[in-house]
């Protein structure tokens, strides 16, 4: 499905009303493309106004007891993300090395935005989610993709770390130059050839940039980073600065 | 609260507690301050002064404190048991729904982003999904024969106590979904309320998946650009 089909689909998204594979398709995009996930916060905001829609109803005083007996002995979900568990440690391989560095990458990121997010809140999900990503990419199974840079990124390098369910991946950039005005731009590039934007970003002052990724990547032929006078292009404009 | 200084427009002066669809409502540039006194409640919350209100309840929330919990579930309680009934035609259902949806509000809190949206919104949109998930695995067709309340359908007149400038959304709503062209407010009725998938309504109308598509798909964003607050909002 390509971004513009998803775009299509967002609003159809928001009202629960799309069919299992297309939800599927759609969800797994939504996960790697920023602009879409804006589309679709605007449009959770117009289905759920359709709630008011309906006459209210009190219900049953019976339901609120229920509810609060509940609440009582269900745990919350931590917004501290859980220790990583221990385990035994598999042949340390090449490929888990790289893995790891991005592990320390990421910790780096967490500390990072720490200092630009203004909310504890905001901080303990984006730690929560890059948990979940390197506890994937800390897998024995994870491979990594290095990158070349070419034209303006030619001091550039990168690796892009895959989970074993080619589900979640970790782009580390270093030696990237200032943009400016312009951004970054992360490309996937299926088996047909065609690239799909993953997402924008722009490194940090020394040139590191850390991009995690939650899509399908199982028919990945390559990725690719181009540089773009906006975010949300849905072909590459500009010109490429990384290739793998 | 922002008793003394109302925002120029949307400021409403209501008895807490009346059902805020219509009388005692004054919209207007200056809203003159009531003294509030005991067991005379008065309140000018405005629908954006709730809204950082819902928020710091969810936060609340997400730090395991129950009486914030009950605080958003008294809020928001009749208008998601009002939406889960019309879409479930079931009142026990309607029930499990309610409570399945709040207690994954209850577990999943600390994931809510403020940044992206709404509490309610949040809220309603996790009380949908699990109402269209109970009546898609109830199947029951008869259900959708008979069930096939509008918009504008009436439940039985029970007095409904909640918060004045939620009178004033849902007012705001209504004439928005009014102002639907009558194809695009029958598809999502159909959607939202009936929970069918895009290809049910275009069986249903006997129309091409195409036109379902485009006739849900134009039905939001026209209705996105009729609500007053999502104008004003940071989206």
């Amino acid at each position: 499905m390509t971004h513009d089909e998803v775009r299509d689909l967002v609003p159809i998204y928001a009202l629960d009303a799309l069919d299992g594979d297309e939800e599927l398709e759609v969800r797994s995009h939504l996960e790697a493309c920023q602009p879409c996930r804006m589309l679709l916060e605007s449009h959770v905001q117009a289905a759920a106004s359709l709630a008011l829609a309906a006459e209210p109803v009190t219900p049953p005083a019976a339901l609120r007891s229920r509810l609060m007996t509940a609440v009582a002995s269900t745990p919350q979900a931590s917004p501290l993300p859980p220790a990583v568990p221990l385990r035994p440690r598999p042949p340390v391989t090449w490929e888990r090395l790289s893995a790891l560095v991005a592990v320390a990458a990421l910790i780096v990121l967490g500390a990072f935005s720490y200092r630009q997010t203004r909310h504890l809140h905001d901080q303990a999900r984006t730690l929560a989610a890059q948990n979940e990503i390197f506890q994937a990419l800390a897998s024995p199974l994870a491979t990594a993709v290095p990158m070349t840079g070419t034209g303006s990124g030619v001091n550039a390098s990168a690796e892009l770390y895959v989970s074993g369910d080619k589900h979640t991946a970790g782009l580390v950039a270093r030696g990237l130059s200032d943009p400016g005005k312009n951004v970054y731009q992360l490309w996937l590039i299926g088996n047909n050839n065609v690239p799909v934007p993953v997402q924008a970003f722009r490194p940090d002052p020394s040139g590191l940039a850390l991009v995690q990724i939650r899509t399908n990547l199982s028919n990945m032929q390559g990725m690719a980073v181009t540089v773009e006078a906006k975010a949300g292009n849905s072909t590459p404009q500009g010109s490429f600065v990384l290739k793998s | 609260m922002g008793m003394d200084e109302g925002p120029p427009c949307g400021g409403v002066k209501i008895l807490a507690g009346a059902v805020g669809t219509g009388a005692g409502e004054r919209h207007g540039p200056n809203p003159v301050p009531i003294r509030t006194g005991a067991g005379n409640e008065y309140t000018m919350r405005t629908p954006s002064e709730s809204q950082d209100e819902d928020r710091s309840l969810l936060q609340r929330v997400a730090q395991g404190d129950q009486a914030a919990f009950a605080a958003l579930y008294d809020r928001y309680g009749a208008s998601s048991f009002g939406m889960a009934l019309k879409i479930c035609n079931s009142r026990a259902l309607a029930e499990d729904v309610v409570q399945e949806a709040f207690l994954s509000i209850w577990q999943r809190a600390a994931r809510f982003d403020p940044d992206r949206g709404s509490a309610a919104a949040y809220l309603f949109a996790a009380v949908h999904n699990k109402a269209v998930d109970a009546v898609r695995h109830e199947e029951s067709l008869r259900r959708r024969e008979e069930g096939a309340a509008d918009f504008t359908a009436e439940t039985e007149g029970e007095e409904v106590v909640e918060a004045a400038w939620l009178g004033v959304r849902r007012k705001e709503v209504r004439s928005a979904v009014a102002r639907l062209s009558p194809v695009q407010r029958e598809a999502l009725e159909l959607a939202y309320f009936e929970g069918l998938t895009y290809s049910e309504v275009a069986d249903k109308l006997g129309i091409p998946l195409g036109t379902a598509k485009t006739r849900l798909r134009d039905g939001m964003i026209r209705l996105r650009g009729l609500l007053p607050h999502l104008q004003a909002g940071e989206i």
